[in-house]
C-alpha cells in the first residue's frame, strides 16, 4: 500500500505546485513584459532618432543644394543603410507637410496613412525640434521627425519599429525561465523528501508494517514503533483491536492452564481438543508483546540527501564558466601554453578528488562522518570564497586545490553515512538515494550556475556557491551525531602497493579500467568540462547555454542510466552495453565534424550522455565479472579501490588532454580527436571482451 | 497529518519564492542589458557620424590633429541628445585632440578609458564610470590602422536612475506574484494533505465502526490492507471462539 499511495501524494503534490508555478511564471512574463514596453519603447525612440537624425541631415543638405523633395535619388537606400544601422527598424516613410507618403520603405503598418494626415502630426511638421514621442500605430512605434532647414519646412520623416521586439526579448528569455521550472520541479522533490518525506515515510511506513504483521497472523505489540502523531488514532484503534485479539488468547490459555491443573476427573472432555488447537494456531498466528528485536531507523539514511544536494549544486555550478573564469586570470607559464593553463585547475581538482578519497575515507572513520562532512563543507565554502578573489590562475589553483579537498571529503562522508545506516535489503536503495542527490544537483546546478554567471557575473556566483556551502553546513548540522563505530564493519583499507601493481599487470582488469573506464572520463571531462564551456563562448554563445547544454548531459544519465542497469543482467548484455556506450559517446565528438554551431553542441553533449548512461552501471559491474579470482584474493574493496582510482585519474587527465589538442589543432578537431579516441577504445574493448560463441566446456 | 501543515506551507513559499524570484531576477537582467545595449548603440551611431565627417576630412589631405570644422560638428551631434555630457576624439596615444567640453582639453585622459582602450585589442571599446561613461569608435586610416578613438561621454546616472524604476516596478510585480502563488500553493497543498487525512481518518473510522469493512472503505487507497487485517483478526477471533466453544461443549457434558 505505502510506496504506491505515497508515490501518489507526491506526485499530486508536486503537480499541483508546478501547475501553479507555471501560472505564477506565466503571469510574471505578462507583467514583466508591460513593464518592459513602457520602459524600452522610449530608448528604442531615441536610438531610432539618433540614426533617422543621419537621414534627417542627408535630406537637409540635399534640401540646402536646392533639390526638389519629391526628386531626390538614393532616399529609399538611405532607408536601407538606417535599417541595416537599427535592426528593429521595420518602416521608413517620409512625408510632405500635407501628410502625403513621398518615400516609403518595408512594411507600412495598418492605419499609417490615416495617422500621417492627423491633425496633431500636421501640427508638428512646422516643428523642428519637436521631441520625438513613439506612438503605436498598427502592430509598430511610430517616431516622426520634422526636416526643416532654416528657410523651409519640408516634412517629416517617419521610423516604424514593430511592438514585437518587446515580445522577442521576452521571448529570448523563456529558455531561461523553462530551466527555472525545470529547476523548479527538482526542488519541489527535494524539499518535499527534506522537509516532509521523512516523516510521510516513517508515518505511512509503521502503518504498513502494523497492517502487514497482523494480516500475517502477528499480533504481538511492539514497543520500540515510534507512530506518527498523525497517525496515532489509527494506531491506538489498531491497538484495541490487537488488545483484544490477545485477552481473548491470554482468556483461553489461563482457562486451559486452570482445567489442567485441576484433577483429571473434573477436567472438561474437549481439553485436550482444545489444547491441540492452540497449539495448532501457533505457526499461524503470534499474541502476546515482540521479544523487542531493535529495528534500523533508516529515516537518519534519508537526512544526508539535503545536504548532500546543496553542497553538489555549489560545485556544479561552475561547471558552465569555470574554463572561461580561468582564461580570464590567465598569466604567462612558462613552458605551458595557455590552452594547458586553463585545465590546469580542473585536472587539479579532479586529481585531488581522485587520491584523497582513499585516506580521507579513514579520516571519516575517526572523525565522525558528520564531523568530516561539516569540515569539508567549510573547507570547500572557503576555497569558493577564494575563487570570487583569486587575482591570477595561481592563487586559483590554491583555492580550487581547496574546493577539492572538501568535495571528496562531504563525498566520502556522505557515503559512509549511507552506509552506515543502509540495511543488507535497502543497499540498493540508500545508494540510489546518494546517487539521485548528486544526478539531481547536476541537472539544476550548472543551468542555473550559467544563467547567474550570465547575469551577476562569474565571481558573484562563486560568492553563491559559497554561501551554498554554507548553508549545506546548516543542514549537515541536522544528521545525528554517531555512537561507536561499528565493529562487524572492517575498517577501510588503501589498497596497497603491490595489489596495485598486481592489478595494473592484470589483462582482464585493465580492460576494463583502461579502455572503458578512464576514455569514459576523459570524455567527460575533457569535452564537457573543459572544451564545451570554451567553444560555446567562443562561437558568440553564453554561458547560459553551456549551463543548458550540460543539463541535458545530465538529463541523459539520469533517465536512461536506470534502464541501461536493469538491461544489464548478465556479463555478455554489459559488455556490450560498454562497447556501444563507448562508441555512442564516442560519436558525440565526432559529431562536431559536421556542423560547428550551438545545435551540434547540444547534439554532441546527448550523444555523450546516452552514450555513458549505457556504459557507467555495466562498467562497474563488469570489474566484478571480470576479476572473480581477484575479488577472492584481495577482496572486492581493494579492486574497486583500485578502479575507482584510476577511473578519477582519467577524471584529471581529461583536461589536459583536450587542452593539448586545443593548443595544437582547434576546437572541432579537438572534439573528434577525443571522440575517435573513445570510438577506438570501445571497438578495442569489444574485440578484448569477445568470446567464442560456444565457449561452453567440452564434455569429458 | 495536519501536523505536517506548516512543513507544506515552507515548501510552497519555499519552491514560489525561488520560481518567481529567478523569473524577476533574470526579468530585470534582462531588462538592463537590453536598455544598455540600446544606449549603446545610439551613442555609437552618434559617433559613427563623426566618425564619418572625420574620414571625409582626412581623404581630402587634411591632417586629423586639425580638422577645423570638427569642433562645430560636434558641438552639433551633443546637442542631439540630452544623455551626452561632451565628445571627445583622442588620439592612437590616448591625447586628447578635441572635445565639445573646452576645460577638458587641459586635464588627463580619465584613467579608466585608458585601461579599456588598452584592452579592446582593436575594437570599439565602452566604459560605465559615473560621469566619465563613455561609448568608443575606433578612428582607422585608409590602411586599418587605428589612428584615434571617438568617445561620446555620458553620465550613467540617468541610466541608473531608470534602471532603479524598472528594478522597483519589477521587485513589486514579483513580490505580488510571489504573495498570490504561495498563498495559492499553500492551499492547494493543503488540499492535498487534507485528502490524505481524509483517506486516513476513513480508516480510522472503519476500525472505529462495527463493520470496518464497509464498501467506502474498501475502495480507499488503505482497503486491501485494512480488509487483509480485519480478515486476519476476525480469522483468529473464531479460532480462539472455536477452541472456547470446544473447552465449553466439554463443561456442559
Amino acid at each position: 500500500m505505502s510506496p504506491s499511495y505515497l508515490r501518489s501524494v507526491y506526485l499530486r503534490l508536486t503537480v499541483v505546485l508546478m501547475l501553479i508555478v507555471l501560472l505564477a511564471l506565466a503571469v510574471s512574463a505578462y507583467l514583466s513584459h508591460q513593464a518592459f514596453e513602457r520602459a524600452l519603447v522610449p530608448e528604442m525612440a531615441k536610438k531610432v532618432a539618433s540614426g533617422g537624425a543621419t537621414v534627417r541631415s542627408l535630406i537637409i543638405k540635399a534640401m540646402e543644394q536646392r533639390i526638389d523633395f519629391g526628386k531626390m535619388y538614393g532616399v529609399e537606400q538611405s532607408f536601407d543603410e538606417l535599417k541595416e544601422s537599427i535592426r528593429e527598424v521595420s518602416y521608413v516613410a517620409l512625408t510632405d507637410m500635407q501628410g502625403n507618403i513621398v518615400y516609403q520603405r518595408f512594411t507600412q503598418p495598418r492605419g499609417a496613412a490615416e495617422y500621417f494626415h492627423s491633425p496633431a502630426i500636421l501640427a508638428m511638421t512646422p516643428q523642428p525640434h519637436a521631441s520625438p514621442l513613439p506612438v503605436r500605430v498598427g502592430d509598430q512605434f511610430l517616431v516622426s521627425m520634422p526636416i526643416a532647414t532654416a528657410e523651409k519646412r519640408v516634412g517629416m520623416l517617419h521610423i516604424g519599429i514593430g511592438v514585437d521586439f518587446v515580445d522577442r526579448m521576452v521571448l529570448d528569455m523563456m529558455y531561461d525561465v523553462l530551466i527555472v521550472l525545470v529547476v523548479a520541479l527538482f526542488l519541489t522533490l527535494e524539499l518535499l523528501h527534506f522537509i516532509v518525506g521523512s516523516k510521510f515515510n516513517r508515518a505511512f511506513r509503521s502503518l504498513d508494517e502494523v497492517f502487514e504483521r497482523g494480516a500475517s497472523g502477528d499480533f504481538t505489540s511492539r514497543f520500540s514503533v515510534r507512530t506518527d502523531a498523525a497517525l496515532a488514532g489509527v494506531h491506538k484503534l489498531i491497538e484495541v483491536l490487537r488488545a483484544r485479539v490477545n485477552s481473548a488468547y491470554d482468556a483461553l490459555v489461563r482457562d486451559l492452564e486452570t482445567l489442567k491443573r485441576s484433577p483429571a476427573h473434573e477436567r472438561p472432555p474437549g481439553l485436550a481438543a482444545a489444547q491441540k488447537g492452540l497449539h495448532a494456531l501457533g505457526p499461524r498466528f503470534r499474541f502476546g508483546v515482540d521479544d523487542g528485536t531493535a529495528q534500523k531507523d533508516d529515516s537518519q539514511l534519508a537526512k544526508v540527501r539535503a545536504p548532500l544536494f546543496i553542497f553538489i549544486l555549489a560545485e556544479e555550478f561552475t561547471r558552465p564558466f569555470l574554463p572561461a573564469y580561468i582564461k580570464e586570470l590567465l598569466v604567462p607559464v612558462p613552458w605551458l601554453s595557455p590552452e594547458i593553463v586553463v585545465g590546469l585547475p580542473i585536472a587539479l581538482f579532479m586529481f585531488i578528488v581522485a587520491i584523497a578519497q582513499p585516506s580521507l575515507g579513514r579520516y571519516c572513520e575517526r572523525a565522525g562522518k558528520r564531523r568530516a562532512m561539516l569540515q569539508g563543507a567549510a573547507i570547500a565554502a572557503l576555497g569558493f570564497a577564494g575563487s570570487a578573489l583569486a587575482g591570477s590562475v595561481l592563487d586559483l589553483l590554491l583555492w580550487r586545490s581547496l574546493c577539492a579537498v572538501g568535495y571528496a571529503l562531504v563525498f566520502v562522508a556522505g557515503q559512509a553515512h549511507v552506509l552506515e545506516h543502509a540495511t543488507t535489503s535497502n543497499r540498493a536503495r540508500s545508494f540510489s538515494l546518494f546517487i539521485g542527490a548528486i544526478m539531481v544537483a547536476t541537472i539544476c546546478g550548472p543551468s542555473i550556475g550559467g544563467i547567474l554567471a550570465d547575469n551577476i557575473g562569474r565571481r558573484l556566483t562563486l560568492v553563491v556557491s559559497a554561501v551554498l556551502a554554507l548553508a549545506s553546513i546548516a543542514t549537515i548540522w541536522q544528521l545525528p551525531e554517531e555512537g561507536l563505530a561499528d565493529a562487524r564493519r572492517a575498517a577501510a583499507r588503501m589498497p596497497s602497493l603491490r595489489e596495485i601493481r598486481g592489478l595494473l599487470l592484470n589483462r582482464r582488469f585493465m580492460t576494463v579500467t583502461a579502455l572503458a573506464a578512464v576514455p569514459a572520463k576523459v570524455l567527460l571531462t575533457g569535452m564537457c568540462f573543459y572544451l564545451v564551456p570554451l567553444y560555446v563562448l567562443s562561437i558568440g554563445s553564453s554561458q547560459s547555454v553551456v549551463g543548458r547544454i550540460l543539463m541535458v548531459y545530465a538529463v541523459a544519465m539520469v533517465v536512461l542510466s536506470p534502464i541501461a542497469a536493469s538491461i544489464a543482467a548478465t556479463r555478455d548484455r554489459m559488455e556490450l552495453l560498454v562497447g556501444v556506450g563507448l562508441t555512442t559517446s564516442g560519436l558525440g565528438g565526432v559529431l562536431m565534424l559536421f556542423g560547428n554551431d550551438v545545435a551540434w553542441v547540444f547534439a554532441a553533449t546527448l550523444l555523450v550522455g546516452v552514450g555513458q548512461s549505457l556504459s557507467i552501471s555495466a562498467q562497474s559491474a563488469l570489474v566484478r565479472e571480470h576479476c572473480d579470482a581477484e575479488v577472492a584474493l584481495m577482496g572486492e574493496s581493494s579492486v574497486y579501490g583500485v578502479y575507482r582510482l584510476i577511473e578519477r585519474l582519467g577524471n584529471a587527465i581529461g583536461p589536459l588532454i583536450a587542452g593539448v589538442l586545443l593548443f595544437g589543432f582547434g576546437y572541432r578537431a579537438s572534439f573528434v580527436t577525443i571522440g575517435i579516441g573513445v570510438i577506438v577504445c570501445g571497438l578495442c574493448f569489444v574485440i578484448a571482451t569477445r568470446r567464442p560463441a560456444n565457449s561452453v566446456l567440452a564434455p569429458a | 497529518m495536519k501536523t505536517n501543515r506548516p512543513q507544506m506551507i515552507l515548501v510552497a513559499i519555499l519552491v514560489c519564492l525561488f520560481a518567481v524570484g529567478m523569473a524577476g531576477l533574470l526579468n530585470f537582467f534582462k531588462y538592463r542589458s537590453i536598455a544598455e545595449g540600446i544606449v549603446q548603440e545610439r551613442l555609437v551611431a552618434t559617433g559613427q557620424a563623426i566618425e564619418y565627417n572625420i574620414q571625409s576630412s582626412l581623404a581630402v589631405g587634411m591632417s586629423f590633429s586639425d580638422i577645423g570644422t570638427l569642433p562645430g560638428a560636434l558641438e552639433r551631434e551633443r546637442a542631439t541628445d540630452s544623455l551626452i555630457l561632451s565628445i571627445d576624439v583622442l588620439d592612437d596615444e590616448g591625447n586628447l585632440l578635441y572635445s565639445t567640453d573646452r576645460l577638458r582639453l587641459t586635464r588627463p585622459v580619465p584613467a579608466s578609458w585608458l585601461e579599456a582602450a588598452r584592452r579592446s585589442n582593436g575594437s570599439d571599446w565602452f566604459v560605465r564610470d559615473g560621469t566619465d561613461s563613455a561609448a568608443t569608435n575606433l578612428l582607422k586610416n585608409s590602411f586599418g590602422l587605428t589612428i584615434g578613438h571617438v568617445v561620446v561621454r555620458y553620465s550613467d546616472d540617468q541610466l541608473k536612475a531608470t534602471s532603479n524604476a524598472v528594478a522597483g516596478t519589477l521587485a513589486l510585480q514579483a513580490l505580488l506574484v510571489f504573495l498570490a502563488a504561495a498563498t495559492l500553493a499553500s492551499f492547494a497543498l493543503l488540499g492535498v494533505v487534507n485528502r490524505l487525512s481524509r483517506d486516513v481518518d476513513t480508516v480510522a473510522a472503519a476500525l472505529g465502526s462495527a463493520d470496518p469493512l464497509a464498501s467506502s472503505v474498501r475502495k480507499g487507497p488503505f482497503g486491501t490492507a485494512l480488509r487483509r487485517y480485519i480478515d486476519s483478526v476476525r480469522n483468529a477471533e473464531t479460532e480462539i471462539a472455536m477452541l472456547r466453544g470446544k473447552l465449553a461443549q466439554g463443561e456442559k457434558r
